[in-house]
C-alpha cells in the first residue's frame, strides 16, 4: 500500500466543445503524487495546468471532455465514480485553493459559516463543535482573534486574510492531499512569502500531498520535491527539484530557466521568443518547436516522443544533457 | 440605519410635490366637471350650475384650488368625495383591503413560481425547459390584463365551470361583516362552512390575471441574475466542498441572485396596482382599482386625486421597504 501513490494520472486529456470545433486544453498529462509530497507543476498562463487539477476535482463545465487511463485518488478511479460518492470525496480528502481569494469566497456569507459548511457536511459535528474546529482552523493558517473573524462577511478581509481562510477552509475535513492552483498569484508581493510560507508549514507538519500550480519559478526551487513543466497542455518534463535545475532536459524547461532574473548573466533578460500555440496554430509536430532553438525539421513535423526518466521524460526529439540536445537512437 | 431610513424619506418628499401637481392638474383635464356628469343630458338651469359649482368650489381660480387641495393634503387632509360626501381616505381605507389581499396573492404567486423557475431555466441553461420557460415568459410579459383576463374567465369559468366569474365570496349563500377586510380571513372567522373555500375559488382567476407579468419578469431576471452567479468562483468554491448541487445552486448562488431580483419585486408593486386597476374591473372585485375607475366616470375630483396619491404613498413606501430588504440580504451594503 506505502508504493501506492495518493494520486495517480495516466494520459489524462481535457477537451472543451468550442464553437470552432473541440479545444485539448490538456493532452496526455500523468502525474503521480504520494502522502506528504509536495509536487509542482509550472507553466505559462493557458498551459493548461488549473483545468489538469480541475478535471481531478471533477470541477470542470459540461462543455469539458474528460478521458484518462487513469484518474485515481485514495484507492479511487475518479472517472467511475458517481457524482454523490465524488461529493463525498473532495472537500474531505481532497482539497483545493483557488487563485483568487477575494472572489472564491461566497460575499453573502460569514467565514465561520463558510469554514463549518465542510465539517457539517463531511464530519457531521454541531454548532459548538464546528465552532472549536474554525476558531482552532483559524489560529492554524495564522489569523488574529478568530473568535472575532468567525463572524466577518468576505468584503471585510484584505487578500492575504482571504487566502488564509481559503487554506482553513481547505484544511477542515484534514484533507490527504491539498491541491493549490496559484495560491499567491492574485496577492501582494509582500504577502505572498507569508502565504506560500503558511502552506509549505502545514503541508509539512499535516503530512498532506500538496499539488502546487504556480509559474513562479522561484518558488517552485525554494518547495517542490518534484516539478512538472507544463506546454500548450502536454507534460514536457518531470523531475526532481535539483536536477530540473541543475540539468533542465526539455529545451522549454531550459528557456524557462534562463529567463530568471536571478540566473541572468548579461545586461538583457533573456526571454521566450513568440507565443503558446491556439487553436488555430496548432503546429503538426512538437508543440515548442516555433519557439525552439534548436528545433530541427523533424521536430516541426513529427510529434515528439517520451524520453525515460534519466532523461526527466522529456518530450523532445532532442532532449538536453548539460545543455546540449543530445541525437536520440532512432528505433525505427 | 436611522439615518439611512431618514434621508430615504425624505428623498421621496419633492416626489410627492410633484406627484400631488400632476394628479391635480392631470384630473381636470379630463372633459366636463363632476356637476356636468351627474346632469347629463337632462340639462340644468345655469343659476343651478352656478350655485352646485360654488358649493364645491370649482368657480374659484385653478391656483387657489390648488393651494386649498395641498394645504389640506399638508394636515393629512385628503378632502370629502363629491359623489358619496364620505372622507375619501376612509373610503380607500375600506376598499384597500380587498386590493391588497389580491395584489398579495398575485406577488405570492408571481414569486412562488418565477424564482424556482428562473433557478431551473438557469441551471438548464440552453435546454428545452429553459427555453420553454422563456418562451412562456415573453408570452406572459406581451399579454394585456384585460384579454389574458377574458380568455381565462371564457375557458375556466364557462368551458370548465371551475371557477366563480367575479367577485370575492358567493355572497348568496355566504354573508358575514367584515372584521379585517381580508376576505380569506373573514371567511374563516365567519365559521360559515365553505366560505372560505368561496373565497379562495374567487381569488385564483384574478390573482393569476394580475400576477402573470410580474411573474414572467421575475422569472427572466432570476434566471439571468443566476446565469451570472454561477459562473462565480465562490460557486466553485462551494462545489470544491463537496455541497449537494441543490445547496450550492439554493444556497450559494441563489443568496447573491436574488439581491438584484428583490429590487424588481419592488418595482413590480407599481405595475401590480396599476394591473389591479384593470383586473378589479373585469372581475368586479370591490377594491382600489374600481373604485378609480369608478370615480373617473363620475369626475370625482377628490377622489381620485386622493386615491392617486395615497397608491403612490404605498409603491414608494414598499420600494423603502425594498431597499431595507436589500440591506438584509447584502452584507456589503449592510457594513459599507
Amino acid at each position: 500500500m506505502a508504493d501506492t501513490p495518493l494520486l495517480s494520472i495516466r494520459n489524462l486529456s481535457v477537451s472543451f466543445a468550442t464553437s470552432r470545433g473541440p479545444f485539448r486544453a490538456v493532452d496526455g498529462v500523468d502525474l503521480d503524487v504520494s502522502s506528504g509530497e509536495l509536487v509542482a507543476i509550472v507553466g505559462e498562463s493557458g498551459s493548461g495546468k488549473s483545468v489538469a487539477m480541475l478535471a481531478v476535482m471533477g470541477l470542470l463545465p459540461w462543455t469539458a471532455t474528460v478521458t484518462a487511463d487513469r484518474l485515481a485518488f485514495d484507492g479511487h478511479d475518479m472517472l467511475a465514480l458517481s457524482p454523490r460518492e465524488r461529493r463525498r470525496i473532495i472537500g474531505r480528502d481532497l482539497a483545493m485553493i483557488f487563485q483568487e481569494p477575494m472572489s472564491s469566497l461566497n460575499p453573502c456569507f460569514t467565514v465561520g459559516f463558510q469554514i463549518g459548511e465542510a465539517l457539517k457536511t463531511h464530519l457531521g459535528l454541531d454548532r459548538a463543535e464546528r465552532r472549536v474546529r474554525s476558531i482552532e482552523l483559524l489560529r492554524e493558517v495564522g489569523i488574529p482573534e478568530p473568535e472575532r473573524r468567525l463572524k466577518a462577511f468576505p468584503h471585510q478581509l484584505s487578500g492575504g486574510m482571504s487566502q488564509r481562510v481559503m487554506i482553513a477552509m481547505a484544511l477542515a475535513c484534514r484533507p490527504k492531499l491539498i491541491i493549490a492552483d496559484e495560491p499567491t498569484t492574485a496577492l501582494d508581493v509582500t504577502i505572498q512569502a507569508q502565504i506560500l510560507d503558511l502552506l509549505v508549514r502545514l503541508q509539512r507538519d499535516n503530512g498532506v500531498g500538496l499539488v502546487l500550480i504556480t509559474h513562479d519559478m522561484g518558488v517552485v526551487a525554494e518547495t517542490a520535491q518534484r516539478v512538472c513543466v507544463h506546454y500548450a497542455g502536454q507534460q514536457v518534463e518531470m523531475q526532481e527539484t535539483a536536477g530540473l535545475f541543475r540539468d533542465p532536459h526539455h529545451p522549454y524547461t531550459a528557456a524557462l530557466l534562463a529567463a530568471l532574473p536571478e540566473r541572468a548573466s548579461g545586461r538583457i533578460l533573456p526571454s521566450i521568443p513568440g507565443v503558446v500555440p491556439g487553436l488555430a496554430d496548432r503546429p503538426k509536430g512538437c508543440l515548442f518547436s516555433p519557439r525552439c532553438r534548436f528545433a530541427t525539421e523533424r521536430c516541426r513535423t513529427v510529434p515528439p516522443p517520451r524520453s525515460g526518466p534519466e532523461l526527466g521524460l522529456a518530450l523532445c526529439h532532442t532532449p538536453l544533457v548539460g545543455g546540449v540536445p543530445q541525437r536520440r537512437t532512432q528505433a525505427a | 440605519m436611522l439615518r439611512f431610513v431618514l434621508r430615504r424619506v425624505a428623498l421621496t418628499l419633492p416626489t410627492f410635490v410633484a406627484l400631488m401637481f400632476v394628479t391635480f392638474i392631470a384630473v381636470r383635464l379630463v372633459p366636463g366637471d363632476p356637476i356636468e356628469v351627474r346632469t347629463g343630458e337632462r340639462g340644468i338651469a345655469p343659476e343651478r350650475l352656478a350655485a352646485l359649482r360654488h358649493d364645491l368650489g370649482l368657480d374659484q381660480p385653478m391656483w387657489e384650488q390648488f393651494l386649498h387641495y395641498a394645504n389640506g393634503l399638508a394636515h393629512g387632509d385628503f378632502g370629502v368625495s363629491i359623489v358619496t360626501k364620505t372622507p375619501v381616505l376612509q373610503e380607500f381605507l375600506t376598499l384597500f383591503p380587498a386590493t391588497l389581499e389580491l395584489s398579495l396573492c398575485a406577488l405570492i404567486l408571481a414569486v412562488a413560481i418565477g424564482i424556482p423557475v428562473g433557478v431551473l431555466a438557469a441551471v438548464k441553461r440552453g435546454g428545452l425547459l429553459d427555453h420553454a420557460v422563456m418562451a412562456v415568459a415573453l408570452t406572459g410579459y406581451s399579454m394585456p390584463i384585460f384579454w389574458w383576463g377574458l380568455l381565462l374567465i371564457m375557458f375556466m369559468s364557462e368551458y370548465l365551470g371551475l371557477t366563480p366569474v367575479s367577485g370575492r365570496v358567493d355572497l348568496i349563500n355566504y354573508y358575514f361583516e367584515p372584521v379585517t377586510g381580508f376576505m380569506l380571513i373573514d371567511s374563516l372567522l365567519s365559521d360559515q362552512e365553505g366560505a372560505f373555500w368561496s373565497a379562495v375559488q374567487h381569488l385564483i382567476l384574478p390573482s393569476i390575471v394580475l400576477g402573470t407579468i410580474p411573474l414572467a419578469v421575475i422569472a427572466r431576471m432570476t434566471r439571468s441574475s443566476m446565469l451570472e452567479v454561477l459562473s462565480e468562483d465562490y460557486v466553485r468554491t462551494a462545489r470544491a466542498k463537496g455541497l449537494s448541487p441543490f445547496r450550492v445552486v439554493g444556497l450559494h448562488a441563489l443568496r447573491n441572485a436574488l439581491i438584484p431580483v428583490v429590487t424588481v419585486i419592488g418595482l413590480q408593486t407599481g405595475t401590480l396596482l396599476a394591473g389591479a386597476v384593470l383586473t378589479e374591473h373585469i372581475f368586479a372585485w370591490p377594491g382600489i382599482g374600481k373604485w378609480l375607475i369608478e370615480s373617473i366616470a363620475r369626475r370625482d375630483y377628490p377622489a381620485l386625486q386622493g386615491g392617486i396619491m395615497l397608491i403612490s404613498g404605498i409603491v414608494i413606501l414598499v420600494n423603502l421597504l425594498v431597499d431595507l430588504a436589500y440591506v438584509a440580504i447584502n452584507p456589503r451594503i449592510r457594513h459599507g
